[in-house]
């Protein structure tokens, strides 16, 4: 009796998540989306002016607190400044320029707010991006319950009936292509079933993701992108196909890991084996000069920023040799922020939180691909990459290493500083001893 | 604007600290706002490590002192927001005729000397001395060197021949530094 319903309701939904995109269905729904954000934000302006006490031109909105144009201290790179050497006497004011950039430091550094949601500047009716702005006026209350039912009560149960159905089609399917013999005809079919799968899952987000340059799409290789998310990977595999390379997970992710190595040789590590260099750079290596495999996905950052900037990539990626396919992603935080804050949030809680946001929107630029030369040192070039990806993404280009979200910075950095500082000091005894000073 | 901390600080805690501190309502909320994103454990106090959290601080060579200075006044090691807000005011700029008791040039040079003067005797000794010097070159230049360039340093500040820098000497010696502008910082409106 509930039966045939059911499987109407079932089979649409399948339809409709996997043809959502053709129809452009989820580009409407954006579309209207931003249309209602506008009006938000407009009559926000409206009631937020009438509290606020602040009489200056709140036009243009800003997050910034100081603005810093004196020296910043960073990890050094070049040690080599030879200019005045010795030269300079000390005097008691030496310490202020340091006192001013540790204050500065304080109210407002380059690293630390990589490593939480970006504020927005105007509200996206999701409480978790506001203050309290639902209850200044009584029509953005309107808005915002009405979307909250729509969020949880419309969206969400579709969203996880997708999703559901999604992991174990991917599972068959994926099941189905590792049965076959190694051949031309399997690589295709992986294709297929691989683009197909992700697309399908993407519905359960409503992912709208627009790709750029296309023509640079890779096809063997390295691609290297920046990371905000395990969303990276299902943006890029809506597209193309990659073998992966990462460490093992547990839990949900690992599905998703063992069902797709059926299929194709992707490269998940240990964690032990994931320390050792060597190892990892030998296994890329073999399969970046197979000219059979597919290209595969690195994310040199090592771990998720909040897509504002992009942080130092490892350099052993870019020891491995072969070519270099760049890739930048950028979402719109209008729609629901993708970063996973890992240390704030679980997995589960953030499949939870996108899936109840309104839809992620990105945009990926294929960048040209790019080769190490003759005369680079993997260091610089992978810097060189990290530069194209910042510029094209329209995000901050930084030195800093994001394993500083979890761990504290090298002493050599200090150092660094205190060996700059004792160059350039005059002193007596010119040949009395200098320790010697290690370098990384 | 903000996030969900910037409603927690009541009307008249900001009024408060405008009086005292001579920054904006707006300028304050944010200050807030990176207070509250400072502190991890959600207690409404900074303790060491939370400053010491900063990657740029922490590569500092005087990140330590620097840090001791919030915690001058606090009795139980931790900071809280009005402490806070009232040691950074000492780097707001200086605007004709609207000093106050925090960020006249006065106030500033303090600022400095506290960071000799550990012991707050009102007087940088030589150890005091070296011991700044010491963060600021780090193992680069040994002891013997060290010794001189701080006894040179006494020497040519010090006029009441006590063998230490009181206050009065050390304005005097950096009469010619531009201490108004290097110990402020450009807070945005």
């Amino acid at each position: 009796m509930i039966i045939p319903p059911f499987i109407i309701l079932l089979v649409t939904v399948v339809v409709l998540a996997s043809l959502g995109k053709s129809l452009g269905l989820r580009q409407k729904y954006v579309q209207f989306l931003l249309k209602v954000f506008e009006f938000g934000r407009q009559r926000l302006a409206k009631e937020y002016g009438r509290h606020s006490e602040d009489t200056d031109d709140d036009g243009q909105e800003s997050t910034e607190v100081i603005s810093r144009d004196k020296l910043v201290l960073r990890p050094l790179l070049d040690k080599d400044n030879n200019e005045r050497l010795g030269t300079h006497e000390f005097e008691l004011g030496d310490c202020l320029d340091y006192i001013r950039t540790g204050m500065e430091a304080i109210v407002d550094d380059e690293v630390t707010k990589r490593f939480s949601a970006e504020e927005l500047t105007s509200w996206n009716f999701l409480t978790r991006t506001n203050c309290q702005y639902e209850f200044i006026s009584i029509r953005l209350t309107i808005f915002w319950v009405v979307g909250f039912i729509l969020r949880y009560c419309l969206l969400l149960p579709l969203r996880i009936l997708i999703l559901t159905i999604g992991i174990v089609v991917m599972v068959a399917c994926t099941y189905f292509v590792g049965c076959l013999p190694e051949s031309k005809m399997k690589k295709r079919l992986n294709s297929c079933v691989s683009v197909f799968c992700f697309d399908f899952l993407s519905g359960a987000l409503s992912l709208v993701c627009t790709y750029h340059n296309k023509e640079n799409i890779p096809r063997r290789g390295i691609c290297v992108a920046n990371h905000t998310t395990p969303i990276d990977v299902l943006v890029l595999a809506c597209d193309n196909t990659y073998d992966m390379v990462g460490q093992r997970h547990g839990g949900f992710l690992s599905i998703f890991q063992r069902a797709l190595s059926r299929a194709s040789a992707h490269i998940w590590f240990e964690r032990s084996e994931a320390k050792d260099r060597f190892a990892v750079a030998r296994r890329l290596r073999e399969h970046v000069e197979d000219p059979d495999k597919l290209p595969i996905l690195i994310f040199p950052e090592g771990t998720c920023i909040n897509n504002t900037s992009v942080m130092q990539f490892k350099k052993g990626t870019f020891e491995v040799g072969g070519i270099i396919y760049p890739v930048a992603i950028k979402y719109d935080p209008r729609f629901g922020d993708a970063f996973w804050n890992s240390s704030k949030d679980s997995m589960v809680s953030y499949i939870y939180m996108m899936m109840t946001s309104w839809a992620i929107v990105c945009d990926v630029w294929y960048l040209p691909p790019m080769t190490k030369r003759e005369d680079e040192s993997s260091i610089d070039f992978a810097n060189r990459v990290k530069a194209n990806i910042a510029r094209q993404g329209g995000l901050v280009d930084l030195v800093w290493d994001g394993g500083l979200k979890r761990s504290a910075p090298k002493k050599e950095w200090k150092q660094q500083y205190q060996q700059e500082f004792s160059r350039r000091l005059k002193v007596q005894n010119v040949n009395s001893e200098k320790k010697e000073e290690k370098t990384e | 604007m903000g996030n969900k901390s910037s409603l927690m600080l009541q009307e008249q805690d900001i009024k408060d600290i405008q009086e005292e501190t001579g920054f904006l309502p707006g300028q304050i909320e944010r200050l807030y706002s990176r207070f509250t994103s400072l502190d991890k454990g959600d207690n409404g106090s900074l303790s060491r490590e939370d400053f010491l959290r900063i990657p740029e601080l922490a590569i500092n060579p005087l990140g330590d002192r620097i840090v001791h200075a919030f915690f001058k006044e606090s009795e139980d090691d931790h900071v809280n927001f009005r402490q806070f807000v009232r040691v950074l005011a000492h780097f707001r700029p200086i605007k004709h005729n609207q000093e106050n008791n925090l960020n006249a040039r006065e106030e500033k040079l303090r600022f400095a000397f506290k960071m000799y003067d550990l012991d707050d005797d009102e007087r940088i000794s030589r150890e005091e001395l070296l011991a700044v010097l010491h963060m600021m070159v780090g193992e680069n230049i040994s002891d013997e060197q060290l010794n001189s360039i701080a006894e040179r340093t006494i020497l040519e500040a010090d006029t009441d021949g006590d063998q230490m820098i009181s206050f009065e000497e050390f304005c005097a010696a950096l009469e010619r530094s531009d201490v108004e502008q290097k110990m402020s910082i450009k807070f945005l409106k």
